[in-house]
């Protein structure tokens, strides 16, 4: 009897390795909302570590603590709430780093939460001040460019907000 | 065994900046589509060439509630101008479609009635989708004016006063487009998709209709005289177009016997609403840039 209790409350590891090499253990239940991973599971790959080749561990470290928090048994609707609303306000940098993560360790809900937020930084921006944010270099012609000033001026110049966040 | 995770601390990791405009095409699409301001959505694609792609107009949200954008007055080439509310500034938009058109909004669409071929099209003016519809002339040909088209040929000539949707195009098909056009007098006639032309509407109001309003399954209208109209036109499962006019309501106020008068329809959660508006001076009533506002219950 206290064999067959102790079987249905047995608890599966993972232990998932960042590219930079640092292991994480993390229970199987939590660990498979990532497809990727359940995928793997399900063929067998995760009785040794899960390498994650693509995912640094600064992420990653994010990327379970999301994990965690939205796995069904510890965490209520209010908490899940609050801890969105504070993760999104993570640098642009992380979010973005995390986006990347998500899709490939294909995590749709924090997938859509960091593209939510990515839009929510642009709000109200011109293109410049979006470029700078995102560390990008403009790549259109001087024909191109002068196109799109031409057809939109307005969200180049004047009072849109410049300010960086 | 059973193993904890443990946070680990670790020393400041180097974190070169990124260049963001090489995140896959496919993440930037998914960025593109939660940016639901029009406004910041254009922004977006004046970024860089791959956040340009991801920002094709299928990937806008027509859903997303909008502050509408007024539109301006052709000029002489294929852009139109549109002025943003929210941003006070006009934006050129390349839509060659409207170009020698009288433009009627509805839903944000357009109505385009070419003035030299009496052509007709519901024409989105982002996506540029058109629609096809019957012509000015298959309505005239209801009055035996069909000849007035050869006659006015290049003119400007309006003929078309109103034309409003009952639905959205970008979201259904089931929807119908109700005209208010000069035939001779005040007449409407209605098309719905399918439907090869228009069907006439036997108009028996007094005094002309001055405004019509989509609301609550009916097309309602108000004439001249204080005349309320509804109309309830068959849907798309029926394929013989029909509709049912009724009289609501004749509405008695000197108002109605003003020349300058402005009358405008407005549903107001769930209430339809004559809001009337008094331009100048009347020597009775005293009533000067005045608004009125009257319930009718539908």
């Amino acid at each position: 009897m206290a064999e067959a209790s102790s079987s249905i409350t047995e608890k599966f590891f993972l232990t998932l390795k960042s590219s930079d090499g640092d292991e994480f253990v993390l229970e199987e239940s939590i660990a498979i909302q990532s497809i990727t991973i359940k995928n793997m599971v399900e063929d067998g790959c995760s009785s040794s570590v899960i390498p994650l080749s693509k995912v640094d561990t600064e992420t990653l470290i994010k990327v379970i603590e999301y994990m965690k928090m939205h796995s069904s048994t510890s965490s209520n609707e209010e908490e899940i709430e609050n801890f969105d609303k504070k993760f999104v306000s993570n640098s642009i940098n992380t979010i973005l780093n995390i986006l990347e993560a998500a899709n490939f360790l294909d995590i749709n809900n924090l997938l859509e939460l960091c593209a939510e937020a990515v839009a929510n930084r642009i709000k109200n921006k011109t293109p410049e001040a979006v470029r700078k944010i995102f560390n990008i270099t403009s790549d259109f012609t001087p024909e191109e460019e002068a196109e799109i000033r031409n057809e939109t001026p307005w969200a180049f110049e004047g009072n849109l907000d410049h300010s960086l966040d | 065994m059973i193993r904890i995770w443990v946070e680990i601390e670790k020393p400041h990791i180097l974190n070169t900046m990124a260049n963001w405009a090489e995140l896959p095409i496919d993440l930037i699409t998914d960025i593109a589509k939660r940016v639901k301001v029009i406004e910041d959505f254009i922004a977006f694609g004046a970024v860089c060439t791959s956040w340009r792609t991801a920002a094709s107009k299928q990937n806008f949200d027509v859903l997303s509630l909008q502050v509408p954008l007024l539109m301006l007055g052709a000029k002489d080439d294929d852009y139109r101008e549109f002025y943003s509310l929210s941003k006070k500034k006009v934006s050129r938009i390349f839509l060659p479609e409207a170009g020698g058109r009288e433009c009627l909004p509805s839903v944000g669409w357009l109505c385009t009635v070419a003035n030299n071929t009496g052509e007709m099209n519901l024409l989105h003016p982002f996506s540029r989708i058109k629609i096809q519809l019957p012509s000015r002339k298959d309505l005239l040909s209801f009055h035996g004016l069909d000849y007035l088209e050869r006659a006015r040929e290049g003119k400007r000539w309006h003929c078309i006063d109103k034309a409003i949707l009952s639905a959205n195009p970008s979201l259904t098909s089931d929807y119908t487009l109700l005209v208010h056009y000069y035939g001779g007098g005040s007449c409407l006639a209605f098309w719905r998709p399918r439907d090869l032309n228009w069907t006439e509407i036997d108009v028996v109001t007094d005094g002309g209709v001055y405004i019509m309003i989509f609301c609550k399954g009916q097309f309602y209208s108000v004439s001249y005289c204080g005349e309320v109209w509804a109309y309830d036109i068959a849907g798309p499962s029926i394929t013989q177009p029909s509709v049912q006019t009724r009289l609501l309501a004749e509405l008695e106020d000197d108002m109605f016997k003003l020349p300058s008068v402005q009358f405008y329809l407005v549903e107001l959660s769930g209430a339809l609403l004559l809001v009337t508006r008094y331009a100048i001076k009347s020597i009775e009533t005293r009533k000067e840039g005045l608004e009125e506002i009257w319930g009718l219950t539908i």
